[in-house]
């Protein structure tokens, strides 16, 4: 069931952007906040995200991201290797201080690499969830095309893990 | 160029979506991986360094059912072990002939005699235990240890049945503890019942028989019941009770050889007011009383023997539920934080002794943390919870300064240990 909700969006992708005539990229340098029962670990991540616009404030997007460095707790190192998913993006109009909210709403998949004292055990493991997020942009000075944003997004919540970051990123609309 | 532009980009986002749906479908993301993950974490914050697998027999019928126990080994030893039977990922080495589910229970399926191996994993730490699967049919069933005769209204007696198997000529004899597979049953049940296997508590005095039995096979045995109790004394952790809030009361027996033992579960509970305080006589919940509304009742307790004893009489005052949530100490510059539980209303808590404050590394539910409770200087100890998800919580129900001890050992990090005490006073507002 979890793998038809990608397949259906990544397809709804491939389709509308065959005809969309609005793109953007995006990069993005997160702080991960992910939390294993009650321990928590602190990685940086790396994400790129392009998409287009089904309509005019409804934007449909991929991403993928990959860690820039790990973090241990009570022996445990835990590095994000793997970002990945689909989000629909859906914005606010902009306001006259060239300022907008959006609200992000998807399904993503992470892989992480965990290592018990030194021991490679468990090694690679994996997770899709529901995700969801949300933050604000701004147009960067009066240019047409670059924006720059703050995001939060929760790419998983269950079986006691929790995945989410916080992100500063730049984007450029075509 | 803007058209040029977007062509490029429109090549690259099919060759990004198929990339993406390659790694989504790839992806096999489950409850799986989250175990191993979280049994990895296990692992280091009980700092287990071993495992080790047990079960009560080396040989069991070939459909039988034995349950198997996986123990962490802490520290090297150096501390208890813990039991994490439900925390392992439990394996049999033939499921043709064996299985075993996720609580250690190995269900026999085989149809002649061989022998399997069980294994536990956590983590990367491995134990296994062999067992064999033997299809040698049960001869006879010996009962021992018979503690007859035992003293009235008194619990604990414990029995133990062994079984002998047919084995075949030249073949060592094959006996087996099966204690917990037999079916034990008293000939009386007014005077003698049995709770865990094998365990009885006698209820009146006199004489009857117990009889375990196993694949239509049985053994009896006579246990006389003695009526030496001389007095109970009955005494309960306060002399007042909330409305809704239950009060436990303990009974002690003491017998004709002086000896005394904990009988609240063998006992018949009477409250002399049971529309202001009830008492329980359920097996779970003997000698638990219930305030049901205010005023005073008294408790007491008798045995059913010959003699009829009868305790002594505890006068109980059933006050109004007081409730208070929310409330926290803060100490400043340590960074402490008590929760305050089930605490009464006219009460108040307060440190009247401040921590040292280069102890600054507290952090209420933190592993690395131990609260216990150090000594009682004055009045009523107040209790405070070690455990996860409460670590910090105190409750209180009178009056008292106690001294609370809480411990930071962070073996990974080579941080400690390091204590330090606080005193808390329970005040009247």
């Amino acid at each position: 069931m979890n793998k038809l909700l990608p397949i259906a969006f990544l397809s709804l992708f491939s389709v509308g952007f065959a005809s969309a005539t609005e793109l953007y990229g995006e990069i993005n340098t997160s702080y991960v906040f992910s939390k294993i029962e009650s321990e928590k670990f602190n990685p940086l991540a790396l994400e790129a995200r392009f998409g287009f616009y089904l309509e005019q404030q409804v934007g449909l997007e991929v991403y993928y991201g990959a860690g820039l460095s790990d973090d241990s707790q009570v022996g445990i190192d835990l590095s994000l290797n793997t970002l990945a998913g689909v989000n629909l993006r859906f914005e606010s109009p902009e306001t006259k201080d060239r300022m907008k909210i959006f609200v992000l709403l998807g399904y993503g998949m992470s892989e992480w690499d965990v290592d018990r004292s030194g021991t490679g055990e468990p090694g690679k493991v994996d997770f899709d969830d529901f995700s969801y997020g949300g933050g604000f942009e701004w147009r960067i000075d009066k240019s047409k095309n670059w924006f720059m944003n703050v995001r939060g997004q929760s790419f998983l919540n269950r079986d006691d893990l929790n995945l989410s970051t916080g992100s500063l990123g730049v984007r450029y609309a075509f | 160029m803007h058209s040029k532009i977007n062509q490029s980009f429109k090549k690259g986002f099919t060759a990004l979506t198929f990339f993406c749906l390659t790694l989504i479908l790839t992806a096999c993301g489950n409850s799986e991986d989250a175990q191993k993950v979280k049994a990895a974490l296990d692992v280091n914050t009980l700092n287990i360094t071993s495992l080790e697998v047990s079960s009560p027999r080396d040989i069991m019928e070939i459909t039988a059912t034995e349950p198997f126990t996986a123990m962490a080994i802490i520290a090297n030893g150096t501390k208890a072990p813990i039991n994490i039977s439900n925390k392992v990922k439990w394996s049999s080495s033939d499921t043709g002939n064996a299985t075993i589910n996720s609580s250690g229970v190995l269900t026999g399926k085989a149809i002649e005699t061989l022998s399997v191996t069980v294994s536990a994993q956590l983590a990367d730490l491995t134990a296994s235990k062999e067992i064999k699967l033997s299809n040698a049919p049960l001869e006879r069933i010996d009962i021992l240890t018979n503690p007859s005769p035992v003293s009235v209204c008194r619990g604990g007696y414990q029995l133990t049945a062994e079984g002998k198997y047919e084995t075949e000529v030249g073949e060592a004899e094959d006996i087996r503890t099966i204690t917990d597979l037999v079916t034990w049953a008293s000939g009386d049940q007014t005077l003698l019942k049995f709770g865990e296997t094998g365990v009885f508590s006698t209820y009146k005095d006199g004489t009857t028989t117990v009889t375990a039995s196993l694949n239509t096979i049985d053994a009896s045995a006579p246990i006389t019941i003695n009526d030496d109790i001389d007095s109970i004394a009955i005494t309960a952790g306060s002399d007042t009770v909330n409305v809704g809030s239950t009060l436990s009361f303990t009974a002690t027996g003491t017998y004709d050889d002086t000896s005394t033992a904990d009988i609240t579960k063998n006992v018949s509970w009477i409250s002399d007011t049971p529309s202001v305080l009830s008492v329980s006589n359920d097996t779970a919940t003997k000698g638990i009383a219930t305030g049901v509304s205010v005023e005073l009742a008294n408790i007491s307790a008798t045995c059913l023997s010959s003699e009829a004893v009868v305790s002594n009489e505890a006068l109980i005052t059933v006050k109004v539920l007081p409730v208070i949530d929310g409330v926290s100490i803060n100490e400043g510059t340590a960074n402490l934080e008590f929760k305050i539980a089930d605490s009464p209303e006219q009460l108040t808590a307060k440190l009247t002794k401040s921590a040292d404050s280069s102890f600054g590394k507290v952090v209420t539910d933190n592993d690395n943390i131990s609260w216990s409770v150090k000594r009682t200087i004055s009045g009523t100890a107040l209790t405070v919870s070690n455990t996860k998800g409460s670590k910090g919580e105190i409750t209180f129900n009178a009056v008292g300064i106690t001294e609370i001890e809480i411990r930071y050992d962070d073996k990974d990090a080579d941080e400690g240990p390091f204590s330090d005490v606080i005193e808390v006073e329970i005040v009247a507002n």
